[in-house]
């Protein structure tokens, strides 16, 4: 039954309509239905598709909700949990907007400032100072993924003091730095 | 039979084959001359292109990978050190897909792409004056040509040069 209609036309011509030589060549007798060729009993046949067709559903559904994940912490609780940090070194008065701002924008080593790849302003996109790649915003009324994961706020710490300042930064610092960027309103 | 699936089989039947063609069309090309790489990994893709398009492990032979990626804390003047589980991953990943061909040059592996002699070759028609385009700005910024360098494709076709 396969490609019985077919035979004697081929797909190279322009004018051929591309579906139809799909179905001439491959498909099956047009004429039969598929639960005809694929022989199935007649109470199956039904329940077959509407099963095939709920689990299509299902499946769809899945990933529209996989494609929206919960945020594993919100800003305010990385912000609570560097305050926790910082309580323990002695002396400590609590974060500071104005200090973070001017942290943010001052150079440190090697002429560099947080703002050299994030713009002066948080809220905008940045580009990466060595390889142009575009960043997104840091504010995190810009962008609301922004410090919503602890390990991951960890590690772009770390890393960006490292290259900024030569040294990992204080609690201290982090926390004014997140209490300034909490303050910048989105664009 | 309340519904008929006749039509809905023969459309499904056509959709079928057509993403089948369509998809044999697009992989036809995957061989090391068109520089299509269609490796994929998600922490490799989200870690390595946080900062830079994320390069292809095909770029580069295994033993380099293992160098670069035990040297992330000074990874070319900038920290980029990673966890260990993510890094081990990472790792794998890269010396599984790694470019497999004989031109060892050295003893010591190269680390930047840039240096390898395929990666000369292939650009050696690029003027001098496109490399100092403050659009491309370095070599190490595949993008800045190849259009499609971030999902892995290099081939000629994809290529537009600032102008």
């Amino acid at each position: 039954m396969l490609g019985t209609r077919g035979a004697g036309r081929g797909c190279s011509g322009l004018s051929t309509n591309l579906l139809d030589c799909v179905r001439d060549k491959f498909i099956f007798d047009a004429e039969l239905p598929i639960h005809k060729l694929l022989n199935v009993t007649s109470i199956f046949e039904e329940t077959w598709m509407l099963r095939a067709i709920s689990v299509f559903g299902l499946v769809i559904t899945a990933a529209g909700l996989l494609v929206n994940p919960a945020y594993a912490e919100t800003p305010v609780e990385v912000l609570a949990a560097l305050k926790t940090e910082a309580s323990a070194t002695p002396g400590f008065q609590g974060f500071s907007a104005t200090h973070g701002e001017s942290f943010f924008k001052t150079k440190h080593s090697h002429d560099l400032s947080c703002s050299s790849c994030h713009t002066d302003n948080p809220a905008a996109q940045g580009k990466h100072a060595e390889t142009d790649k575009l960043i997104k915003p840091l504010a995190p009324a810009a962008n609301p993924e922004r410090f919503t994961d602890m390990k991951k706020v960890a590690k772009w710490f770390k890393r960006n003091c490292n290259d900024v300042l030569d040294r990992e930064c204080t609690p201290q610092e982090k926390g004014d730095v997140l209490a300034y960027l909490l303050t910048v309103p989105k664009n | 039979m309340a519904l008929d699936f006749t039509n809905f089989a023969r459309i499904f039947s056509v959709a079928m084959l057509l993403m089948a063609a369509a998809t044999s069309v697009a992989y036809a090309d995957d061989d090391d001359d068109d520089y299509k790489f269609n490796v994929n990994n998600a922490t490799w893709k989200s870690e390595c292109g946080a900062c830079h398009v994320a390069y292809p492990p095909g770029l580069l032979p295994a033993e380099s990978w293992r160098a670069i990626m035990s040297g992330l804390a000074r990874h070319f003047g900038s920290d980029a050190s990673l966890d260990a589980a993510s890094a081990d991953e990472i790792t794998a990943f890269l010396e599984k897909n790694a470019d497999t061909g004989k031109h060892k040059l050295s003893d010591k592996p190269l680390l930047r792409i840039t240096e390898t002699r395929r990666f000369k070759s292939e650009h050696s028609e690029v003027a001098a004056r496109h490399w100092k385009d403050p659009r491309v700005k370095s070599r190490a910024n595949c993008g800045a040509c190849h259009t499609t360098a971030d999902s892995g494709d290099f081939s000629e076709d994809n290529v537009k040069i600032p102008r």
